[in-house]
């Protein structure tokens, strides 16, 4: 008699799996109206908000402004701020609203891949449907909306700037581009996975018919 | 017999000649019915050392009777 084959608690279970991807789904069109309702309002308003920082001087003057108790003061070094522009071209409107457009538009590609994902995971076929490419697109989503977004921020920052004539020695905003590395690295995470699926959808195949 | 081999399984009739079943076999074998039907029916691609032997095992028969090789063509 041979041993029957061992098998051990699942991670995620079918149930478990279904509900995510619902889950998901939903959050993945709600994201997806919101970056349209966010296009919509930069194309109609005449304003734009951007993310700006004070200079160090600024602060000082902030803190001076404050007038805090004696031994408390302003700390930290570039200190971001919402700056409302008014009356701003289209152009620099959309790149002002591309940052909140690209990372809803990430979120929403991210979860309706893995929405599709764990579906594969719950009918029992994890490998199957193109899970690897769907996970792909998932480390792409982290890259655009981690890395990208704020990459667009910043450049809005500095185009807002630019455009109020607040690009000076003695301005008391500055814009700085910063790249994240945590989006990056959680990226190449997801890529790892993907390559696991993607191995895994060969030895899927390997052992179709196998007794 | 399809996927670019010969390979005949001859269940069939060592399964007559003992007058078990299937799932008879499955029951003493440890196999599901399930894989053993595709075995049965010539549709598997691959056979698992541990389920040949619990086939040999359960019908008290060699592996070389379990499975033939069809001539070419």
């Amino acid at each position: 008699m041979v041993p029957r084959m061992s098998t051990t608690k699942p991670v995620l279970g079918p149930r478990s799996a279904g509900a995510h991807a619902l889950l998901l789904a939903f959050v993945g069109v709600g994201a997806a109206i919101v970056a349209l309702v966010l296009v919509w309002l930069a194309v109609s308003r005449d304003a734009a908000d951007v993310t700006v920082f004070l200079t160090n001087q600024a602060r000082l003057d902030v803190d001076a402004g404050l007038d805090l108790p004696a031994g408390a003061v302003l700390l930290g070094d570039l200190v971001g701020v919402d700056l409302h522009v008014p009356d701003v071209p289209l152009g620099l409107r959309l790149l002002a609203a591309a940052s909140s457009v690209l990372l809803f538009l990430s979120i929403a590609a991210g979860a309706l891949a893995l929405a599709q994902v764990l579906r594969s995971v719950r009918v029992g076929r994890p490998f199957a449907g193109g899970s690897s490419t769907r996970l792909q697109v998932v480390a792409a989503s982290v890259l655009v909306g981690g890395v990208l977004a704020p990459m667009a921020r910043d450049a809005a920052g500095f185009a807002a700037l630019d455009h109020l004539g607040l690009t000076g020695e003695d301005a008391p905003f500055l814009a700085q581009l910063t790249i994240p590395l945590t989006p990056l690295l959680l990226a190449v995470a997801v890529l790892g996975i993907a390559e696991a699926f993607r191995r895994g959808a060969l030895l899927a195949d390997d052992v179709v018919g196998l007794v | 017999m399809s996927d670019g081999h010969r390979i005949l399984c001859r269940l069939d009739s060592l399964l007559a000649a003992r007058g078990m079943t299937l799932t008879e076999l499955a029951d003493r074998a440890g196999v599901s019915v399930v894989n053993l039907s595709v075995l049965k029916n010539d549709r598997a691609r691959a056979v698992r050392f541990s389920t040949l032997t619990a086939v040999c095992d359960a019908l008290g028969c060699r592996p070389g009777d379990v499975l033939d090789l069809a001539p070419p063509g």
